[in-house]
């Protein structure tokens, strides 16, 4: 037996012992405070006369513990299958849309019929999972269900439910404070339902993943070579999803949605030495199940001392990111490989397509200036009521305009410097920082105004910035670990805006406005600020772009050719971390546009880096400033943000475009 | 014959003013106003399409003189056909309501109590949903969220006159070109609420000339409160109450200070159980088993979702609490926890007749 192997026989059960005297201690605190278990036998003999302490550990403490650990367990399980199976070290439960998916169901239910709310909830929470799943699997069938087109068509979806679900709680937002508490993740138990619900069904899922553990080891294989041993790779790969994806909707429908446990558990799991899918399969679970105890134990003994609602959702991601983070240092490209950013057989186009591209953006200005939605019709406005419109109109189009062009360019570099079509401003927390930023700034000054807001924005997401370029030059811009630090990162963020979502306080649907990418609060200060960084971006990005072309040869030949690759890498990685800044601050994280524009201009064959930029950035502003008079025209009276609109619009192109590949 | 003439400065997209004027000089743009170059009846001009108003004539300004004769016939020719129109459109009436629109739910009831009916409000389904009474006309104009009403339909419904609250932040600026905009804020209120919403009720029943409506309010909400107190009284000691409102099956809004109900609370003598933080609206998001005081009644707000009607009907937990166990739980019907005088004289008198109203 090898030093190696030994350690991995040895590490998990430490450390998965660490993990579990501190839930234990952290539970014994917790239960003192409640008043021990004294009165608890006397209490299980005659419930009626128990003191009320006595009930609520009976009914509420217990219960409580139970589920955390199960529900934590689950997601650790399917975390584990997912990661497997799409090869993707960032999978997760939530990257394939089941848990938009539920979310969505449940509040399409809660609207729809608010009375089967209690007969029909877990069902229904199933039931959006799966379609999620099914609609994620069907993008990626035509290719064999090749990992990179799953993990982005799933990724599509969550961002495509999500964009909906949060449609929904700007319009309904009284009707769904029940969903907006359960989607945060709040454990609050007050009998014993929700374990005799979980703990049969987990059981069933644990069963039938041990019976699947043979096709899941040798996932890594190819399918070629897997085929030589006997086994069908595209069909085991169904199958254990389906499971995983039966593990989540049970968890979420059940206790909400939690996250960050189903990606981090299995990464600790496997950092901690458990290599094969057999000793995965038995310690991400427990690793899970008391990753999510002690979150919820911690967030049950500060509930004391804090005022409102803790979500405990969101502070899984507050204790496992930086568990995470202190882990990832150790990581030496132990992990698969990333997929590549080549998603596209389109033979190569350049000046034709650009042109095309930029000669109808006007046109698209023009329809959005000038064809309006009055209260009795649609209607072509005259120039002269255009005019008149335009001192509110005319700013939206432009900061519109502009992000869009800011995230083309933003989204072009992510994903060509880190290899990863899921790269995108959101993704790697930069987004999130600046939310932080001025949720933070809300809170401290509840009147602040849009330059207070906007410093404090910039400041959150150059934080981010910041720590992501330490870290990164640390581990030398590995691209998987710059991505699993973003996801980190924006989880934490997560759980700032997830905290004032159930805090109760109406200014959580301005939050919400923003947060959905509304272009209404611009003016033009504003306009004048996203022109000056759109006119400091664009030219650079273009200027620089041979250096990404060097960086794709490798660092070796980069170097070779009198290019230093780190700092190189690092000054693009700033440069779009400005873009997203600054585009963030003017209308909100957009992310599917600066995730999607590089892929469309990819699509459409412009590949070289400086066509992809100028092709992205064109995209960009296209497709917001069509967003922007969608959402402005589409529900009169009511407006719908402009980011959510992109989501809606872009969304189904984009899937249209991934199934056709 | 008189009608209303406002004035729309087609440069600067905003009202430029507004004057009555005898009929027979509509049809002489150049001497209404200077710089009226065009003149056209019937719908805002800033909003090609929007419903023609019933008494009012738009003026758009350019801010250019016009010199050209032959223009100038040429205008005069369309103005003298739009007064002929004119002359169809009923004149207005003195004493006509003022066409005020409300942005937040609480200035739309704090309108409504001084008698007048707003024409357009933001969120009207909501409204209708949640704040219940006192009931909107039917022809009251949606104009979307409060965040961010759509300007094109609050044009359209031509407002004189636009409230909106500071805790929308930048909005009053934004509407200023569309109606002179009056912001008043009730919530978050620092201290009490109700006193609040009588000084905002005061300020706007001088805004509007409604002093008579405003006196008759006050007096009805103190002579609601004084009824309730002399109810709550019959007791020896201090009443302690909890009143909460299902969110979820596990979750509830438990209200005291700073809302609209702790207001009534102080001036009708009852004491609140919950002495935890609320937030600026006057409640705290809690989990059912933190309402660990006992308590005289455990007041239940409707609208109850579906999800809480199983915990009502006794589940272990809620059968334990307490307040459950020690006092009376009654049911109350929905009141808006944000809203301003209406909504507390309503809150008075649900309170005197559903919990206080033994034998």
């Amino acid at each position: 037996m090898t030093a190696a192997s030994r350690r991995a026989q040895i590490l998990p059960p430490a450390w998965g012992l660490l993990l579990a005297v501190a839930t234990l201690v952290a539970t014994g605190a917790n239960l003192h405070t409640l008043g021990g278990l004294g009165g608890f036998w006397p209490a299980l003999e005659r419930p009626a006369s128990a003191s009320y302490e006595t009930v609520k550990l009976l009914y509420g403490f217990a219960p409580r513990l139970a589920v955390s650990f199960v529900a934590g367990a689950g997601l650790a399980a399917a975390g584990t299958v997912m990661q497997q199976v799409l090869r993707n070290p960032i999978a997760s439960p939530m990257t394939l849309g089941v848990a938009a998916g539920a979310q969505l169901a449940l509040s399409l239910l809660t609207l729809l019929a608010p009375e089967l709310l209690t007969s029909l909830r877990e069902p229904a929470a199933m039931l959006g999972g799966a379609l999620a799943l099914a609609l994620v699997l069907a993008l990626g069938w035509r290719r064999q269900l090749d990992p990179a087109t799953v993990v982005l068509a799933g990724l599509v979806i969550s961002l495509y439910l999500g964009a909906v679900n949060a449609g929904l709680l700007l319009l309904f937002q009284h009707d769904l404070n029940a969903v907006l508490i359960w989607g945060s993740g709040v454990l609050t138990q007050h009998d014993w339902r929700e374990l005799t619900f979980l703990l049969p069904r987990l059981a069933a899922g644990l069963l039938a993943l041990t019976l699947l553990q043979r096709p899941l080891g040798v996932m890594t294989l190819d399918d070629g070579s897997a085929h030589g041993l006997g086994l069908n790779l595209p069909r085991a790969r169904v199958l254990s999803l389906a499971v995983a994806v039966y593990l989540t909707a049970c968890v979420v429908s059940a206790v909400g949605v939690v996250a960050f446990i189903g990606l981090a558990a299995p990464a600790l799991a496997r950092l901690l030495g458990a290599w094969r899918m057999r000793q995965r399969l038995l310690w991400a679970p427990v690793l899970g199940g008391l990753l999510l105890t002690l979150a919820d134990q911690l967030v049950q003994g500060l509930s004391g001392v804090l005022p409102g609602l803790l979500p405990t959702g969101a502070l899984t991601a507050l204790v496992g990111a930086p568990i995470m983070l202190w882990l990832l240092r150790g990581l030496h490209a132990r992990t698969p490989s990333g997929q590549g950013a080549q998603f596209t057989t389109a033979p190569s186009a350049g000046r034709p397509v650009l042109g095309l591209i930029w000669l109808g953006l006007p046109l698209v200005c023009l329809l959005a200036m000038t064809v309006v939605h009055a209260p009795d019709g649609w209607l072509v406005q005259a120039p002269g009521a255009v005019l008149a419109q335009a001192p509110w109109r005319l700013p939206r189009v432009l900061s519109a305009a502009g992000a869009g062009l800011l995230l083309g360019v933003a989204g072009t570099l992510l994903q060509r410097l880190l290899h990863n079509p899921m790269a995108s401003p959101e993704s790697l927390g930069l987004s999130g920082g600046a939310l932080t930023g001025v949720v933070i700034a809300t809170f401290l000054q509840p009147g602040a105004g849009h330059p207070l807001l906007l410093g404090a924005g910039t400041l959150g997401a150059l934080a981010v910035v910041g720590g992501l370029m330490v870290f990164a030059q640390r581990t030398g811009y590995a691209p998987e670990r710059v991505l699993l630090v973003g996801i980190a990162l924006k989880a934490v963020f997560d759980a700032v805006v997830g905290l004032v979502a159930v805090s109760g306080t109406p200014f959580w649907v301005a939050l919400l406005q923003w947060i959905s990418g509304s272009t209404y609060g611009t003016d033009w200060a504003t306009v004048a600020g996203t022109a000056g960084a759109a006119a400091v971006v664009l030219p650079l990005a273009v200027l620089l772009a041979r250096w990404i072309d060097l960086l794709t040869l490798g660092d070796a030949q980069a170097q070779a050719r009198g290019l230093a690759a780190g700092t190189a890498r690092g000054l693009l990685l700033l440069l779009a971390a400005l873009a997203t800044a600054a585009a963030t601050l003017l209308v909100g994280p957009l992310s599917f546009v600066g995730l999607m524009a590089p892929h469309l201009a990819s699509m459409l064959g412009l590949r070289r880096p400086r066509a992809q930029i100028l092709g992205a950035s064109g995209l960009g502003v296209g497709l917001l400033v069509l967003a922007d008079w969608v959402g402005r025209a589409v529900l009169l009276p009511y407006e719908l943000p402009a980011g959510l609109a992109a989501c809606l619009i872009g969304g189904v192109y984009f899937m249209w475009l991934l199934r056709r590949l | 014959m008189k009608v209303k003439a406002t004035f729309i400065d087609f440069a600067l997209a905003r009202n430029a003013g507004e004057r009555e004027m005898p009929e027979g000089q509509i049809g002489l743009p150049a001497e209404v106003h200077p710089n009226c170059t065009v003149s056209r009846g019937g719908g805002h001009p800033l909003v090609p399409g929007a419903p023609a108003s019933r008494e009012r004539l738009y003026c758009c300004m350019t801010g250019i003189p016009q010199a050209r004769v032959s223009m100038r016939r040429r205008l005069r020719t369309v103005a003298v056909a739009l007064a002929a129109v004119l002359l169809l459109v009923p004149p207005a009436r003195a004493g006509d309501p003022p066409r005020v629109a409300a942005i937040t739910w609480d200035l739309t009831e704090t309108l409504m109590a001084l008698g007048v009916a707003p024409v357009a409000v933001a969120n009207l389904r909501g409204y209708r949903e949640w704040v219940v009474a006192p009931e909107l006309p039917a022809d009251t104009v949606d104009i979307g969220l409060r965040f961010a009403p759509s300007l094109t339909t609050l044009a359209a419904s031509d407002p004189d006159l636009i409230l909106t609250s500071r805790f929308l932040r930048d909005l009053p600026e934004r509407l200023k070109p569309i109606a002179p905009v009056e912001a008043l804020t009730i919530y978050p209120a620092d201290g009490d609420p109700l006193a609040r919403a009588i000084e905002v009720t005061r300020t706007l029943a001088n805004r509007l000339d409604r002093r008579d409506a405003f006196a008759d309010v006050t007096a009805r909400l103190e002579r609601q409160i004084r009824h309730l107190a002399a109810k709550v009284a019959d007791r020896e000691r201090p009443d302690q109450v909890y009143l909460v409102q299902f969110q979820d099956a596990d979750h509830v809004r438990v209200y005291a200070q700073g809302s609209l109900f702790q207001s009534v609370f102080d001036r009708a003598g009852i004491e609140n159980a919950w002495d935890g933080a609320t937030n600026g609206w006057g409640f705290a998001l809690i989990p059912l088993a933190q309402l660990t005081a006992s308590a005289d009644h455990l007041i239940v707000l409707e609208p109850v979702p579906t999800a809480a009607a199983g915990v009502l009907d006794g589940s272990p937990i809620w059968q334990a609490l307490p307040a459950v166990r020690s006092g009376q739980v009654h049911r109350l019907p929905a009141v808006w926890g944000a809203g301003g005088v209406l909504s507390a004289i309503r809150f008075a008198r649900l309170l005197a007749r559903h919990v206080y109203d033994r034998r």
